[in-house]
């Protein structure tokens, strides 16, 4: 195994409780020495970064940290490094697991086709290589304001709610994407406890069970 | 007795020009404009009065006469995309057998044509698509480089505080990878038999240098060295590794597992790559084509240049593929002792 691999394999776990004071950041880079000067120009700002190669290693690494704040992410990853398959794979993953934190692209694909795509998937912001160190960071501290903004308004009852409306659908479409993904949250935020979710939603928990099943939605989805 | 003896005498010094046609049209590396200027010959042996073409070619109008024109010819239009030709070809008054013969040949001549058109139009877009391709890949890489080469060049022009012993550390750590890096992005962009002196080379280290600039996990077994020119070698395990990496993740979440056994014979070297790991191969016999590939997302030629590099070295390069096992390439290189 080499030393990337073995990188991302320690990020699986859970960071130390010391770095917890620190925003967490995850860097998703297929080239090993990009990522290792990154990495640096983060931490030399006093971010804690976690690591991953690719899609695969990247979700345990999601999954295993909550708290990550800022994804910085290149859409060329492999298995397929010379398109944005795998990158718009883990905005889309990210933006359907209601993923709080801010996902920041950074990559040399394709600038209009692939920045269109991203943001459409619900990325936060889109930098394209090369991009000067201070560009990079102004793009982090951006999306951290927002994070913790956004984690502040959570905390007093708040959802801040993102998905794509096409006008076209009409209203009942977009009533009902935002009832599934306000749906979600609260469930995610309860820990998918169904009476909790029904009191804060103001409804019936006999509601709350009808929108499970009219949203397929299950415990792990939350 | 003698009608027959001068029918056959006629087919066949009618299949003897459309045999000239076709060599003709097959020595001018079937160019169309080429074998329009040139077929007048052939054809006037075969008894047409005339010739007369106009050609757009790419939107370029070309065009030429040759022999007669008069009452009866034969006209044809052939459009193929941005390709269209007009072409009357003049005869003189035939019946029965002669019109027959005559009509065989123009037809024969025709197919010529509209074929040099379809084969015109295929290398374009072939060409096309592939210097998308490259660009694309070449692309990618060139500003992973530039990305990398900037933040190295800010962070030595003023490190932060305290951070100098990082940064060298990490520095370091890079430049060697970096240096990898631009060689094989320079060997992508020359298909150039690399020149230079063979040395012996250790084909262990050789192969974990490639797999861990592809981020592969490698299990190796036995040792093997061979005289050969390092770029070589080096571009060959990247284009088989790099490719193998790929080949190895289709549809799977599975990380690569990927063995390779190197055996050291009594006059070559052998190598046998495999990821324990992969999926069965389904289209074995298209390994080794050129601008193939499976998904669309690779140029398609990782495997066939690894081939004739390995070919031109000496040696030889084959996919084991069985129905329900991964794939196993094996690469056999002389010594050169």
């Amino acid at each position: 195994m080499n030393d990337e691999t073995e990188a991302a394999d320690e990020n699986g776990s859970e960071v130390e409780e010391d770095a917890e004071q620190q925003p967490l950041i995850l860097l998703v880079e297929d080239d090993p020495a990009l990522r290792l000067i990154l990495k640096n120009v983060l931490e030399t700002k006093g971010y804690c970064v976690l690591e991953a190669q690719s899609r695969a290693t990247a979700e345990p690494v999601i999954k295993a940290n909550p708290g990550i704040a800022v994804v910085i992410l290149d859409l060329g990853l492999p298995p397929s490094a010379h398109t944005t398959i795998e990158g718009l794979g883990i905005i889309r993953a990210l933006s359907d697991d209601l993923f709080p934190g801010k996902i920041v692209v950074l990559t040399g694909q394709d600038e209009e086709s692939s920045a269109l795509a991203a943001i459409r998937e619900g990325a936060f912001d889109f930098l394209s290589k090369p991009s000067k160190a201070d560009d990079i960071l102004k793009a982090v501290q951006r999306a951290l304001l927002f994070y913790e903004k956004e984690q502040a308004l959570a905390s007093e009852g708040l959802t801040r709610l993102q998905f794509n409306a096409r006008v076209s659908d009409g209203l009942k479409a977009v009533r009902e994407e935002a009832e599934e993904k306000l749906v979600k949250q609260v469930l995610k935020d309860t820990g998918f406890n169904v009476y909790q979710s029904a009191a804060r939603l103001g409804l019936k928990r006999e509601s709350i069970y009808y929108f499970l099943k009219k949203f397929g939605i299950k415990r792990d989805d939350s | 007795m003698l009608a027959t003896a001068w029918l056959l005498w006629q087919a066949r010094r009618r299949a003897h020009i459309t045999s000239q046609l076709v060599s003709l049209n097959e020595s001018l590396s079937f160019d169309l404009p080429d074998f329009l200027r040139k077929c007048w010959k052939p054809l006037s042996q075969a008894g047409f009065k005339g010739i007369n073409w106009q050609l757009s070619w790419f939107g370029t109008t070309l065009s030429n006469s040759e022999g007669v024109e008069g009452n009866v010819f034969i006209q044809r239009k052939l459009e193929v995309e941005e390709i269209s030709l007009v072409v009357n070809l003049y005869d003189g008054p035939r019946r029965f057998e002669q019109r027959y013969f005559s009509t065989i040949l123009s037809e024969s001549f025709f197919l010529l044509l509209h074929m040099d058109m379809w084969i015109k139009l295929g290398t374009v877009q072939g060409a096309f698509a592939q210097t998308a391709k490259l660009t694309v890949f070449l692309q990618h890489d060139m500003k992973n480089l530039v990305q990398l080469i900037s933040l190295v060049a800010e962070q030595l022009e003023a490190p932060a505080q305290g951070n100098e012993e990082k940064l060298l550390i990490s520095l370091r750590a890079v430049m060697p990878s970096l240096m990898d890096r631009s060689e094989r992005f320079l060997n992508t962009l020359s298909s150039q038999v690399h020149q230079g002196q063979r040395r012996l080379v250790d084909l262990g280290d050789a192969i974990h240098k490639t797999a861990k600039i592809y981020d592969l996990s490698v299990t190796l077994s036995g040792s093997a060295q061979t005289f050969i020119n390092e770029l070589t070698l080096n571009s060959i395990l990247d284009n088989l590794i790099g490719n193998y990496a790929d080949q190895s993740r289709i549809g799977t979440e599975v990380t690569p597992e990927v063995q390779v056994r190197l055996e050291d014979l009594e006059d070559h070297v052998e190598v046998a790559i495999k990821d324990s790991n992969g999926a069965p191969c389904l289209w074995p016999e298209r390994l080794f084509e050129p601008f193939w590939s499976d998904k669309g997302t690779g140029l398609g030629i990782g495997l066939y240049h690894a081939r004739q590099q390995v070919m031109a070295a000496g040696g030889s390069l084959r996919a084991l593929a069985p129905s329900e096992e991964p794939l196993t390439f094996i690469l056999s290189l002389p010594k050169n002792l």
